[in-house]
């Protein structure tokens, strides 16, 4: 199927409208979607065959925003605007909006994420559009035809619109935190169990660090710092064109110094204190902790592509090496335990076995 | 049973899926849904207030007030009735900016300066009615004739969790301009019928061709049989095409009897899914085509595994494993070969066709235009010359009338020097 020239745009701006929105009530949605009459975009297709095909494209743009790995307020917003789609499409019967079997465990969990935090209004849309019969309940997202030759327009979803891919995280949750530390203090219980001295555990018996749990904690933190930091820094680069070479350096380099001095703080902070990922249906609310970081995201508007604008070429140098400057200062953190672990390797043998 | 069988996948990206059970496809679905989704009666009514609360978990009155606030309405325009095939003027969206592009009334759109013209454009300013062809007409019919239809006998209907599969059949290659893009004719299928239904159902020219020379015998024998062959073949098609009788026919004794003597010539045919030759064994008549095939890649190791035979009419599209997207084959006639390539399975919907006897359903076929006589220009080919030294080229293509007006006497003694076949076009079943 041929593209729909335009129509991802509008998708992508009403989506972007919404975010900026910072809410999932579907009463914002509808005005957003009311002050751009957004149900005209079926219109000015006259005949029946032409129009079948441009709904079912039009499903299938909107569709895309549904699944991961956007966030959750992205999602809400594709939700809301299959809803809207559906119901005001000119077909009869109505085309249908395409489910594969390996993306339902993703939904099921995401109504369930809807209902447990008491979006009724979205949940409620769900459930409607499932009552009224509007899914296809398919193998596959999309028709397959064995296009090989066809060259796929890798479809540039925003970067904004996305999650940042939080893999570490999803390895090393809280749970699995909590299980470590339930294991090892049981492991040290025990160890003193049956040491000579009751208190502590023999010398002998020390073949792990005490206190490896707690800097997984530390490090899968800072990892997420760097991630939403790079993350940030990513829409700046794009947004700010006017930057030159040596100032944004300098800047960076001092900002870097007391960003990290303040991402110490809140790592220890957070350490002993709040949950450190709250569950995704939360996190459009998070209060000061995030928002400080990610809360910026929201604030800027949407960025026009950047083909779009016709740029100098000086400029687009100065934005490149800009952009080289950032990366290259954001290496990713270095893990001081390496050199740690050298030394005591020297001095005490017995440590030289590690977990 | 063991764990869940894992959902498909893709195995080249984009491109097709990796092998799986399409049964399993379906268990798999209906573990996930509950009987309302897998229903096939009409939507379900709005609901209790009572009802929304106890699934969602909140008030009575949230309810309600979710009722009013979710609504359509609200994403309506409440000003005057709005005529969808007019773009209002001042709109923000982009694909009505394009589409206003394209379908541009003004000579000089404001715009004009910014978007090079297309060649729709053109096309608009010298069209004269804008109406739709007949090929699109006939496109639009087939896509959606079969839309909703009940039986009318109920244990004719489709079953509920019931698997639907469409199939591209494409043509063997007949013409250069179509070596790219091959045409094909796109098939529903049901997950419970067997692979004989879908044997049956496919037509293809070849059926229907006629060997041997005949410049010296005109009138013999095969040509009769040919002709009544042909005939009949048009007919149903023409009944085909108008696709509201043609449901009504195929439900009919003798249509369907009709339909049977068509493929009477030969009889052998096989698929070929993910190593499995399902070869039709039906008739005593009828071989295994694939055994060749077998037997060499049998007598080395040529790398492709290991290829079976079994019956086609043992199996059922539920028993097979397939990739979706992936090309397959279904061969007949000893040599003529189609490529076949499943596009798509999902659950059976409200709206889909429910009368089982249907089933398959052409929704989809490719227009091949006939040939036409080298004299008249009118009638379609019925004869083709080689070496004929009356004709101005070669092949040479005639109809039976100008056929015989240019090589025989009114004694019906040949004339000058020629070979002649009959010819089957393959565009008989537009």
């Amino acid at each position: 199927m041929t593209e729909v020239p335009g129509l991802q745009a509008d998708c992508e701006e009403l989506l972007g409208a919404f975010r900026e929105a910072d809410t999932v009530r579907f009463e914002r949605f509808a005005e957003l979607w009311r002050e751009r009459r957004f149900h005209t975009v079926f219109y000015g297709r006259i005949r029946a065959l032409e129009r079948n095909k441009l709904t079912k494209k039009t499903l299938e743009v909107a569709q895309q925003y549904f699944l991961p790995p956007y966030t959750f307020q992205i999602r809400v917003g594709a939700l809301y605007l299959l809803y809207g789609l559906y119901n005001t499409q000119l077909c009869q019967p109505k085309q249908k909006i395409r489910v594969a079997l390996k993306d339902w465990p993703e939904i099921h969990k995401f109504q369930q994420d809807l209902i447990d935090s008491q979006h009724y209004d979205a949940a409620y849309i769900f459930r409607t559009l499932r009552l009224a019969r509007a899914f296809h309940f398919t193998a596959m997202p999309k028709l397959l035809n064995y296009r090989t030759k066809k060259k796929f327009q890798e479809s540039e979803c925003k970067e904004e619109f996305k999650d940042p891919s939080n893999r570490v995280n999803s390895l090393i949750t809280n749970d699995v935190l909590e299980e470590l530390m339930n294991i090892h203090d049981h492991y040290q219980k025990m160890k003193c169990v049956i040491s000579a001295d009751k208190s502590q555990p023999d010398k002998a018996l020390s073949l792990i660090k005490d206190d490896f749990v707690v800097t997984l904690k530390d490090i899968t933190l800072e990892h997420q710092e760097w991630q939403q930091k790079r993350m940030k820094l990513f829409i700046n680069a794009k947004e700010t064109d006017e930057i030159t070479n040596k100032k944004e350096e300098r800047t960076f380099l001092e900002s870097e110094g007391s960003e990290r001095a303040n991402a110490l703080a809140r790592i220890k902070y957070r350490s002993y204190s709040a949950v450190v990922e709250a569950s995704k249906s939360r996190r459009h609310r998070q209060v000061k902790l995030e928002s400080s970081e990610s809360g910026s995201c929201y604030g800027k508007s949407p960025s026009k592509k950047n083909s779009r604008r016709p740029q100098p070429a000086r400029r687009r140098d100065e934005v490149q090496v800009a952009r080289e400057t950032v990366t290259r200062h954001i290496g990713m953190p270095v893990i001081m335990e390496e050199d740690n672990s050298d030394e005591e390797g020297v001095s005490l043998p017995k440590r030289k076995r590690r977990c | 049973m063991a764990a869940a069988e894992a959902a498909p996948d893709y195995e080249a990206a984009e491109v097709y899926t990796r092998a799986f059970r399409v049964g399993a496809l379906g268990r798999g679905w209906r573990r996930h849904l509950g009987p309302p989704d897998l229903s096939l009666a009409g939507e379900a009514a709005a609901d209790a207030e009572a009802a929304v609360a106890a699934e969602l978990g909140c008030a009575a009155e949230t309810a309600a007030e979710l009722r009013a606030v979710c609504s359509i309405g609200v994403l309506m325009s409440s000003d005057k009735e709005e005529d969808p095939d007019v773009i209002p003027e001042d709109s923000s969206l982009l694909t009505l900016q394009y589409v206003v592009m394209v379908h541009s009334q003004h000579p000089e759109p404001e715009w004009g300066g910014r978007i090079r013209k297309k060649a729709l454009e053109k096309r608009e300013e010298t069209i004269i009615v804008d109406r739709a062809c007949r090929q699109e007409t006939l496109a639009y019919e087939m896509e959606s004739h079969a839309i909703g239809k009940r039986p009318d006998n109920p244990t004719d209907q489709v079953e509920e969790g019931e698997l639907l599969l469409t199939l591209n059949i494409f043509y063997p290659v007949i013409f250069q301009k179509h070596k790219d893009h091959k045409p094909y004719q796109t098939v529903l299928v049901l997950g419970s019928q067997k692979l004989t239904e879908l044997r049956d159902s496919i037509s293809c020219v070849s059926d229907l061709q006629i060997g041997g020379e005949f410049s010296s015998q005109p009138d013999q024998a095969p040509e009769h049989i040919s002709k009544i062959q042909i005939c009949l073949t048009r007919i149903l098609d023409l009944l085909r095409s108008n696709c509201y009788y043609w449901d009504s026919l195929k439900k009919h004794d003798r249509a369907s009897s009709l339909l049977a003597h068509l493929k009477d010539l030969y009889k052998s045919a096989f698929f070929y899914f993910e190593g499995i030759f399902y070869n039709d064994r039906r008739y005593p008549e009828c071989r295994d085509l694939s055994r060749t095939v077998i037997e060499w890649s049998q007598s080395h190791d040529r790398g492709y595994g290991n290829l079976q035979s079994v019956k086609m009419e043992d199996y059922t599209f539920n028993d097979l494993s397939l990739k979706i997207g992936f090309p397959y084959l279904f061969c007949h006639q000893g040599n003529c070969e189609h490529i076949i390539i499943i596009t798509d399975i999902r659950l059976i919907h409200h709206d889909d066709c429910l009368d089982k006897n249907l089933y398959p359903v052409l929704i989809k076929k490719h227009w091949l235009c006939t040939r036409k006589c080298f004299v008249c220009k009118m009638y379609t080919a019925r004869w083709v010359t080689n070496e004929d030294s009356l004709a101005p080229e070669d092949p040479c293509f005639f109809c039976d009338v100008c056929f015989r007006m240019l090589h025989y006497d009114a004694e019906g003694n040949k004339l000058g020097d020629f070979l002649a076949y009959p010819y089957v076009d393959p565009g008989i079943f537009n």
